[in-house]
């Protein structure tokens, strides 16, 4: 149930360049996209560097979602865009979606989030923008009464991530193929 | 024909469109998912199209010329191998199995005439796809001429005589797509070269440019990422005492959040900067992890047992600078501007990790962007390394007023469209 709305790939050197690393039975969740399965469902987002993922997941059910958003806050930008890539709009929609998949209040759902680094030191690269979406997400999930039960954010270095929905684990890796499980 | 940035969203709301209605056409005809996996809007020249097919492999194309809309030639493009066994679904599936498409093994097949009719008609198909979603957003009629079936290894023997660019055109526009049946080995390409006075003539009706330019300055545009490219080759050469040659320079116009999701999450080694003038953006040198430890050891006086330590990144940060400048130089001369970079970045982490925040950043302004990537190659060692560039639009629409046009057409001699080749059969 991925929906990669209108983005697509770019394919920046050559389309055959295009890296799946992700095995095929594993739903692949790209930047302004996002997932809702059950289990024994699982869903993989990579190279998470300044964007961040926010999981969802509803225990008695078995079922959760999994968003990639690239920027903080809808409302900061002008003109056409997709919801799914903000981390305020983003995660609304997914906790509306999931309420719909599960039938359930949101009130029974855990939230956890992963990424939200600052890869460059320097002032050029803005004013911190993986900060400010660890931010958004959580204000916007404090806000929904939404508990985060765990996170691996921030820092100078990418993240991937492996969602299963068997036991709503998170495993997080990083360049230096050190796991972290939440 | 005058360019805005709407307008190039208009051309990437259209591929869009049309790969989405092209993937469930397909979907339905083969009864498989099929995902679209690549959608971008790309400036190409007649050898541009040459590097889009891979001469090691026979292909199968089946195109249709279009009247009305953008006009030009819409093609779609599959290995050969393909076709027995999408012919052999597609026969099962209409009940006619009674011997299959009668071949054994893939040799020769094109010759065969069902499996030619059935990949004819599945290909036709995707072709009415993507020309439906193409109408949806111009709103207009597109008629299109019966199929034209070819086989071939080059680009000339695949997308035939492409006199429907329209005549001396140096640069045309490309709507590439790449489709995928999930699940399968099976992936469909799709091209649609449109022609640009048809294409003028759809899009003048209905729209009211802001600060537009003139198509033919992307040609100036084109000309600016081959300077640089060189300029950066040539000092990658004088920094490595290696002979380096710029293999690969695409000029695309994507989406910012797409920009990430092909670099993988295997580990890289770039070298990042900020630059500012006009136009500004950002410039990313993207090694492998071999290449960057080979190159390392080649600017060291001797071979680290550390190659990422402070001595090899600094090293490779100063090529960076060295190379950074020499795009940027390229780019200004032709151009005219004055172009400053910041000082050079060092990372070493995944792939798409090491680009998000740049699309990140650009994002924060503007939805789509253009993306030139180049790739410089070694002759003689294992090294290469990658140039992104990504620029912000508004600085980059003044910047291509600027060009003049007279000095660049006296500076270059480029082959034009149309290209000859065989015009197929049915």
């Amino acid at each position: 149930m991925t929906d990669s709305g209108e983005s697509g790939n770019t394919g920046l050197l050559s389309d055959e360049a295009f890296a799946e690393e992700i095995p095929d039975d594993i739903q692949r969740v790209g930047i302004g996209e996002h997932s809702i399965d059950t289990a024994p469902a699982e869903m993989a987002t990579y190279g998470l560097g300044s964007c961040i993922a926010i999981v969802l997941y509803h225990k008695p059910t078995q079922t959760g979602g999994l968003v990639h958003v690239m920027l903080p806050k809808e409302e900061t930008i002008k003109g056409e865009k997709s919801e799914w890539r903000f981390a305020d709009t983003g995660t609304i929609n997914l906790i509306e979606n999931l309420e719909e998949a599960t039938q359930s209040s949101h009130s029974e759902f855990v939230a956890k989030i992963v990424g939200g680094s600052q890869m460059f030191p320097f002032d050029n690269f803005g004013s911190n923008i993986g900060e400010r979406n660890i931010e958004s997400a959580k204000e916007t999930l404090e806000k929904c009464n939404i508990p985060i039960v765990g996170e691996d954010v921030g820092g100078d270095f990418g993240r991937s991530v492996v969602f299963s929905l068997d036991s709503g684990d998170v495993s997080v890796t990083t360049a230096t193929e050190e796991i972290n499980k939440l | 024909m005058q360019l805005d940035l709407r307008t190039l969203q208009t051309f990437h709301k259209m591929a869009n469109r049309g790969a989405s209605q092209a993937a469930e056409r397909l979907s339905e005809l083969t009864d498989t998912e099929a995902e679209v996996k690549v959608t971008k809007v790309k400036f190409v020249s007649p050898q541009d199209l040459e590097d889009e097919i891979d001469t090691t492999k026979e292909h199968v194309s089946v195109s249709v010329d279009l009247a009305g809309g953008p006009g030009g030639r819409s093609i779609v493009l599959f290995d050969q191998n393909v076709v027995a066994d999408i012919t052999d679904t597609m026969l099962d599936e209409t009940g006619r199995r009674d011997g299959g498409s009668g071949i054994d093994g893939h040799k020769d097949i094109v010759n065969k005439p069902i499996p030619r009719s059935a990949a004819t008609e599945m290909a036709n198909m995707m072709s009415c796809g993507f020309i439906d979603g193409w109408a949806d957003v111009l709103d207009v009629a597109i008629d299109v001429s019966p199929p034209n079936f070819r086989s071939g290894s080059t680009s000339q023997e695949l997308f035939g005589s492409l006199e429907t660019v329209g005549d001396g055109v140096e640069l045309a526009l490309m709507f590439q797509s790449r489709i995928e049946l999930v699940g399968t080995e099976y992936s469909f390409r799709h091209f649609l070269i449109p022609s640009i006075p048809d294409l003028d003539a759809v899009l003048r009706e209905d729209r009211e440019l802001h600060h537009g330019f003139d198509f033919e300055k992307i040609i100036g545009f084109d000309q600016m990422v081959q300077k640089g490219a060189e300029e950066a080759s040539n000092s990658m050469e004088m920094l490595t005492g290696q002979n380096t040659d710029v293999q690969v320079r695409h000029l695309n116009f994507v989406r910012v959040d797409s920009i990430p999701q092909e670099m993988g999450s295997e580990s890289v080694v770039g070298v990042a900067f900020t630059y500012d003038g006009l136009p500004s953006g950002y410039l990313l040198f993207v090694f492998t992890e071999e290449s960057a430890i080979n190159i390392i050891n080649h600017l060291l006086p001797r071979e680290t047992d550390e190659p990422f330590g402070d001595l090899g990144q600094s090293a490779l940060m100063e090529l960076g600078n060295i190379m950074a400048s020499g795009v940027l130089d390229g780019w200004a001369n032709v151009l005219g501007t004055m172009i400053d970079h910041s000082p050079p970045e060092f990372i070493h982490d995944m792939g798409s990790a090491v680009i998000d925040p740049i699309a990140a950043n650009i994002g924060q302004q503007q939805e789509y962007a253009f993306v030139f990537d180049t790739e410089i190659i070694a002759d003689d060692a294992e090294f290469d390394c990658a140039i992104y560039s990504v620029c912000e639009e508004g600085d980059l629409e003044e910047a291509l007023n600027r060009l003049n046009m007279d000095e660049l057409h006296k500076a270059r001699e480029t082959p034009s469209f149309p290209i000859s080749g065989d015009d197929g059969d049915l």
